[in-house]
């Protein structure tokens, strides 16, 4: 079989399943370091960098403290009534749920990544490709400048940032999902499409929002939520953002194969006996729940899931095999390690896109300027 | 054995001093008492406080006076200074603007403790703070300029079960018209907090005779059009930012006979300051000043576009800088400023 861009399919039908690459370039020489290795060593590494997050704040707070608050309230050995309360709180209540949460978002945000760029078939695609981000910030403007205005006095007026952000960012998927199914098969153009769309016109509205509405106090808000942080954290949040990750992470292990077809591309998929159409739809609600989770709750975190699935490619090749459980652990890295950065640089923290982008652009530019990088599929 | 008359006489005069001289004593305690601030309420004190822009709110109870205090604004910060609750102040962020000569003392003598603006282990900032590093600063009360919620430095539910109180002035932070009864309820509030209801009253008053003088004097003036801009003219947007009628300063001014030139404020575009410097005569600009916006860079922005320049306030040389503090209501700075405003004014 011949595929339209020239590749032959190999022999196998699901030849990743075995490992190698799909097309273009050949993954990185890690010497003799195998995929499991690579995981294994990226696993201790996530683990030092979580541990530094919770060690490393803009208070410096002694490492042997540390070590007792977290043995204390963990396990409930030891004592800590010498240890002043503010300590306590600053670890177990700050850092701790900040560190967890920095992990389980660079894991949602890379494994998105990887589904959506698998999904459309594009190397432009990040987890915001479907008017998530635009969506979410819809909701955030109206309610930080708008809120009390449309909704003082009524049940309503109770709704946060948060659940504006929620309901705008499910609600443009939805309305990219209603759109793309429109006339038959969802298809990768018509996704795209719809995705620039519906994020077109939420821009139009949020910008008609910024510019009607005369609040200096809400735009320094505004601002700060566009740029994303992990610094308004509990728990609960931790808790939420958690279970959304972890279903994304348990269904689309298995969903290797299916990812692998889509990467050959529409036709050769379809011949290979995929539904397309109906895996589509599946995954863009999980994907667009796990997003719009991580969004009303951290704001808007740019980059990691258009990079790391990039650098992943680099380095292991474009099986998701290997691709998904490299990519979610190197994402996990990069959040942890840009979060430090951003509430250390600088007497007041700094918002983690801005480092995220910072970080992650000249990665990214040397991803592509490297000759032999190649993103795989059919549609190069 | 009898007493000469002379000794009778002498017993007699020195009981009446030691009587006059007790009673003296027992009248000067009497006195310091009645200086001494009544009692702390035995359940304790409950204000409300805006909670975000929305206009949502939360309770919050104060058992004792504070005694460990942050202030996280120029207006808590001069309140405080002003009221001479100076030595409860235990740090102090988004300190953004010069300091107000009423101040000056009080505020250098607090430099000295808590250490200059952004210097390494200051507990002194002038912009944005951390909640760990605010955390660090064990306060019982923060006086904020941000909303305190998940989108701002935390709810009040998180800083009471870290045994600190949070608030934030209405005159900054309500959704409503800024009046000056939302004034008086900060002022009331205060008053409970630290248990000096008769300063923040008398404050307050004096604020409301200041605004009352000048109106009185302003009547019958002919209509005088005011603007409140915040920044330099963005050259690249060709638009403005100017305060609402909403803004504090502004119902403070508009109640004094003046007119706003753009009642709903926000971003104007360039053309429809034309059109208002067309039709209405903008006579008197004010500048908000914080942290880098100053008054010289927007001045100069106004000054530097042909359109712009040919405003009435610039033309004339009526230009003011306002301060962030002030234009937000209940600093007592202005109590100053409002009087330099109507002097200003009464050149023109």
């Amino acid at each position: 079989m011949r595929l339209r861009t020239g590749y032959h399919v190999p022999q196998n039908p699901f030849p990743f399943t075995e490992g190698g690459s799909l097309r273009g370039s050949p993954p990185m020489e890690l010497g003799k370091l195998t995929t499991a290795g690579l995981c294994i060593v990226l696993t201790i590494v996530m683990i030092v960098v979580m541990c530094a997050s919770v060690f490393i704040g803009a208070v410096d707070i002694p490492f042997e403290t540390v070590i007792r608050i977290m043995v204390y309230k963990i396990f409930g050995i030891g004592d800590v009534s010498d240890i002043p309360t503010y300590m306590i709180s600053i670890v177990w209540r700050l850092y701790a749920p900040r560190a967890v949460l920095g992990l389980i978002v660079g894991v949602g945000l890379a494994l998105a990544g990887v589904v959506m760029q698998a999904m459309v078939q594009n190397p432009l695609a990040d987890p915001y490709i479907l008017g998530i981000s635009s969506g979410a910030s819809l909701g955030a403007t109206f309610a930080i400048l708008m809120g009390a205005t449309v909704l003082g006095g009524t049940m309503f007026a109770s709704f946060g940032v948060e659940a504006c952000a929620f309901i705008g960012a499910i609600g443009t998927s939805t309305l990219v999902f209603i759109l793309s199914s429109i006339g038959g098969k969802m298809t990768t153009t018509k996704l795209i499409l719809s995705g620039v769309i519906i994020s077109s016109l939420c821009g139009a509205f949020s910008n008609l929002i910024v510019y009607l509405e005369p609040d200096a106090e809400g735009m320094r808000s505004l601002s700060f939520w566009l740029m994303g942080s992990l610094s308004t954290i509990d728990y609960n949040s931790v808790t939420q953002c958690g279970i959304a990750v972890l279903i994304g992470v348990v269904f689309f292990a298995t969903q290797m194969r299916n990812l692998n077809a889509m990467m050959l591309g529409d036709s050769t998929a379809t011949t290979l006996g995929v539904d397309l159409s109906k895996l589509r739809k599946v995954y863009i609600i999980i994907t667009s729940l796990i997003i719009a989770i991580i969004v009303c709750k951290c704001g808007i975190i740019g980059f990691v899931g258009l990079i790391i699935p990039h650098l992943t490619r680099g380095l292991v090749g474009t099986n998701h095999w290997k691709l998904l459980p490299v990519a979610i652990l190197i994402g996990a890295i990069f959040m942890l390690s840009a979060d430090i950065v951003a509430r250390t640089l600088a007497a007041s923290e700094i918002p983690i896109g801005i480092i995220t982008s910072l970080c992650g652009a000249p990665v990214f530019a040397y991803i592509m300027l490297k000759r032999s990088y190649g993103f795989g599929g059919a549609s190069e | 054995m009898a007493l000469s008359k002379n000794a009778t006489i002498g017993i007699v005069v020195v009981i009446i001093i030691v009587v006059i001289a007790a009673a003296a004593v027992l009248m000067m305690n009497n006195n310091n008492g009645g200086n001494n601030p009544d009692p702390y309420p035995e359940s304790g004190v409950t204000i409300t406080t805006f909670t975000d822009y929305n206009g949502n709110t939360a309770d919050v109870h104060f058992d004792k006076v504070p005694e460990r205090v942050v202030a996280g604004c120029n207006t808590a910060l001069n309140l405080l200074l002003y009221l001479g609750l100076g030595d409860k102040i235990v740090g102090v962020y988004y300190d953004e603007e010069d300091v107000w000569d009423e101040v000056k003392d009080e505020y250098d003598k607090l430099v000295k403790r808590i250490g200059e603006k952004d210097k390494d282990g200051s507990k002194h900032l002038s912009g944005n703070i951390q909640k760990d590093v605010l955390l660090s600063w064990q306060p019982d009360l923060v006086i904020g300029w941000v909303s305190w919620n998940d989108n701002g430095l935390g709810t009040e539910k998180f800083w009471n079960d870290n045994g600190c109180n949070v608030m934030s002035f209405n005159t900054m932070t309500s959704n409503q018209y800024r009046t000056v009864q939302l004034m008086k309820v900060d002022y009331d509030n205060v008053g409970k907090i630290f248990n000096i209801s008769d300063k923040t009253t008398k404050i307050y008053n004096d604020l409301i005779d200041v605004i009352n003088d000048i109106t009185m004097k302003m009547k019958g003036r002919d209509t005088l059009y005011y603007a409140l801009v915040d920044g330099a003219v963005n050259t690249e947007k060709g638009t403005v930012w100017v305060y609402n009628n909403k803004n504090f300063i502004a119902t403070v001014l508009n109640g004094m006979g003046l007119t706003n030139a753009f009642p709903d404020g926000g971003t104007i575009s360039l053309a429809k300051v034309y059109e208002a410097i067309g039709t209405t005569n903008i006579d008197l600009l004010f500048f908000v000043t914080y942290g880098g916006v100053t008054y010289d860079k927007s001045l100069k922005s106004w000054q530097d576009d042909a359109d712009l320049s040919k405003c009435a306030a610039i033309k004339n040389k009526h230009t003011l800088e306002m301060k962030l503090s002030c234009s937000y209501g209940t600093s007592p700075e202005l109590l100053t400023a409002l009087q330099s405003i109507y002097e200003y004014i009464q050149k023109m």
